[in-house]
């Protein structure tokens, strides 16, 4: 039930489809979505290779929990190496993709190659076909998933828009509209391959030796520890709700990092969204649903989620609920990473506020903000410059110390100076600056721990790294807030063997251990783990966090105390004593 | 004498649906943790607290006139 045991390998420049046996040993030691994708293309790659040429590989990888009943177990891990940061790139999508392709009897798919032409993958059941999505190159994303369900019927799509055929280091990959796997340029990698779409079908299901006891045991968690008061504001609010948060505490993103509040948070939380909100959505097995469909004016789209309200609205100093929206709803169709997207736009605000260069672009003007995803995604005009994000922009232009990134991947929707574990999560997240990797905002910021001391922090650091690379590879979503005690517990009952918290802990790390060796052989160093000036130098002016900076003597102090604990040297490099003791 | 309590998000379901109540103190000093418990809610489903906008812990004593914000647990990022 856990795994198909088959892994389908698509080559797209010799047109072939393939199946393969899963690795056993690789799925015990890495589970499965990103530890497992990570793997393949570990052992698969070769190091510096160019991540927009045919030598990377796209890896599409369920976990064993995929497809069953377990609740939040929707999701996808779509991995390459990062066009955006030459780094491993791991992004997880929901939805309904995953379990339909475990349903069509494949555990993973490894897309290699490239196509001479413009295709899309059909996957149905043990039918697998490359068409041509001549048709549909230059269209979005939402016409390609139209175009492709009225020519297949009932299939579930991943498919780019421009920005991935344009090749963007920013763009996604999206499925069902309003999903995406989000982060690093993913989407490019598509582009590279010619590769418009993958669409799957599958009509095997999976099958529990014994389905009352597992629905038993299921349904029991489900009522302890799904619909709780820790999970609630998934479904009632979203991630809208952490506007509020980070508004009070201070780490609201705000005109491009310069502020932590922003005047008009109200306008745009969660409160504002709700009021606009038409009906709720939900990925597979999932009791919470915290997709929302808003509607305003002449703006439908799912969402905003919180990073987009943060980096594309305070961020960008927009204040119109309406034209975030709009704003989300041509990132979706256009697949622009809009963590991304709004990080490079407030650059842009800055620099011709500051008179550094003149992007036309200035802190609340609506009217350019809404002609910059088409501008940029198409590469025209100004978008041209946007489209390559905020470090090439700074190397272009200068502005380097306020060029909020780390390894090229600009810097998501919490201010580090106000929570300074924040700093430590982005510095070493294996895709660079990563909110997703750890998010120890919400036992500092938002918790009972001190945001501004080093303290005990790169501990908490690699817990929670640790903690979501067990996560991210099982795959449940990130939004069920459950232990790992819980997750072991899970586990047991779907891989049918006792799986400890230890067992899970230690899969963690060696996932972590393993990205960062990825990255070590791709020439990543410590020099690589370092935040932007701005973080060390500005003092927040502000809320909460007035006065707030992290200084780099401390930030280098976190840094050093968390290579000690991880067993990695002072450079940052994996030691052979811990990749002894991780098997790897 | 009396505090403002604003609950967040799903909070307000402990406040019949509003975000805004007026509550009477049984009896002052007060801490937070009392307040919680007047109104039945879960610690575990608190992120965290603030009073007259300083974010306070669950000792925190009340006397009448403050302004309170509660805010909701939330997880994932």
């Amino acid at each position: 039930m856990a795994y198909t045991g088959k892994v389908l390998r698509v080559n797209l420049s010799t047109g072939k489809a393939e199946t393969e046996a899963l690795n056993d040993k690789w799925a015990k030691e890495y589970l499965g979505g990103k530890g497992l994708s990570i793997k393949y293309l570990y052992e698969e790659l070769e190091p510096g290779i160019d991540p927009l040429s045919e030598k990377n590989k796209l890896v599409l990888m369920t976990g064993p929990i995929t497809g069953t009943i377990v609740p939040n177990s929707g999701k996808l891990a779509v991995a390459a190496k990062s066009p955006a940061t030459g780094t491993i790139l791991d992004c997880s999508i929901g939805g309904h993709f995953a379990p339909q392709l475990k349903y069509a009897g494949y555990d993973a798919v490894i897309i290699e190659g490239k196509s001479n032409i413009p295709v899309y993958l059909f996957i149905d059941d043990d039918r697998v076909e490359l068409r041509s999505a001549a048709d549909m190159w230059g269209k979005g994303a939402h016409e390609t998933e139209h175009m492709i369900s009225d020519r297949l019927g009932e299939v579930v799509t991943m498919a780019i828009g421009q920005a991935g055929e344009n090749l963007l280091p920013m763009s996604c990959i999206s499925t069902e509209l309003y999903r995406q796997a989000g982060r690093g340029g993913i989407g490019a990698v598509m582009g590279s391959k010619n590769l418009k779409a993958v669409s799957v079908r599958g009509s095997k299901g999976l099958k529990a030796p014994d389905i009352r006891k597992l629905s038993a045991a299921l349904n029991k968690i489900k009522k302890e520890d799904t619909l709780t008061e820790d999970n609630m504001w998934a479904y009632s609010d979203g991630t809208p709700m952490i506007v509020d948060l980070s508004q009070q505490t201070g780490i609201l993103p705000t005109r491009n990092f310069q502020e932590g509040t922003f005047d008009e948070f109200e306008k745009v939380n969660s409160e504002a969204v709700k009021a606009v909100t038409k009906a709720k959505k939900a990925c597979f097995a999932c009791p919470l649903a915290c997709g929302k469909y808003v509607e305003t004016g002449t703006t439908r789209v799912e969402g905003p989620e919180y990073e987009t309200i943060a980096l594309c609205s305070s961020n960008c100093g927009i204040s119109d609920l309406e034209a975030v929206l709009e704003f989300n709803r041509l990132c979706d169709d256009y697949c622009l990473d809009t963590i991304s997207a709004g990080n490079t736009i407030a650059f842009a605000m800055e620099m011709t506020e500051k008179g550094i260069h003149d992007f036309g672009i200035r802190f609340g003007d609506v009217e350019k903000f809404l002609q910059m995803p088409e501008l940029m995604s198409n590469k025209e005009g100004v978008g041209a410059d946007l489209s390559q994000g905020v470090s090439y922009l700074a190397d272009k232009y200068g502005g380097k110390e306020f060029a909020m990134q780390v390894k090229k991947l600009e810097i998501p929707g919490y201010e580090a100076r106000g929570s300074w574990s924040m700093g430590l999560a982005y510095g070493t997240a294996d895709r660079g600056a990563c909110h997703l990797r750890a998010w120890p905002a919400a036992v500092e910021a938002f918790g009972d721990i001190d945001p501004f001391t080093i303290e005990g922090k790169a501990e908490l650091v690699i817990d929670m790294q640790n903690d979501n690379s067990v996560k991210f590879s099982a795959i449940f979503c990130d939004f069920w807030a459950l232990s790992t005690e819980r997750m072991a517990e899970i586990l047991s009952l779907i891989l049918e063997r006792e799986v400890t918290a230890e067992e899970l802990t230690t899969i963690g790390d060696r996932v972590y251990c393993l990205a960062r060796l990825f990255n070590e052989r791709e020439g990543f160093t410590r020099k690589d783990d370092g935040l932007p000036e701005r973080i060390h130098k500005d003092e927040l002016t502000t809320g909460a966090t007035k006065g707030k900076l992290l200084p780099k003597d401390e930030y280098d102090k976190m840094l050093s105390e968390y290579y000690k604990i991880r067993g990695w040297d002072e450079d940052g490099k994996v030691t052979a004593d811990k990749k002894a003791a991780l098997n790897l | 004498m009396t505090v403002k309590l604003q609950l967040k998000g799903p909070l307000k379901k402990y406040a019949n649906n509003k975000d805004l109540v007026e509550v009477k103190l049984e009896a002052t000093p007060c801490t937070l943790a009392e307040l919680l418990q007047q109104f039945n809610i879960p610690a575990s489903a608190i992120s965290f607290i603030t009073v007259n906008e300083q974010k306070k812990g669950l000792d925190a004593a009340l006397n009448g006139g403050e302004a309170i914000v509660m805010y909701p647990r939330v997880a994932g990022g």
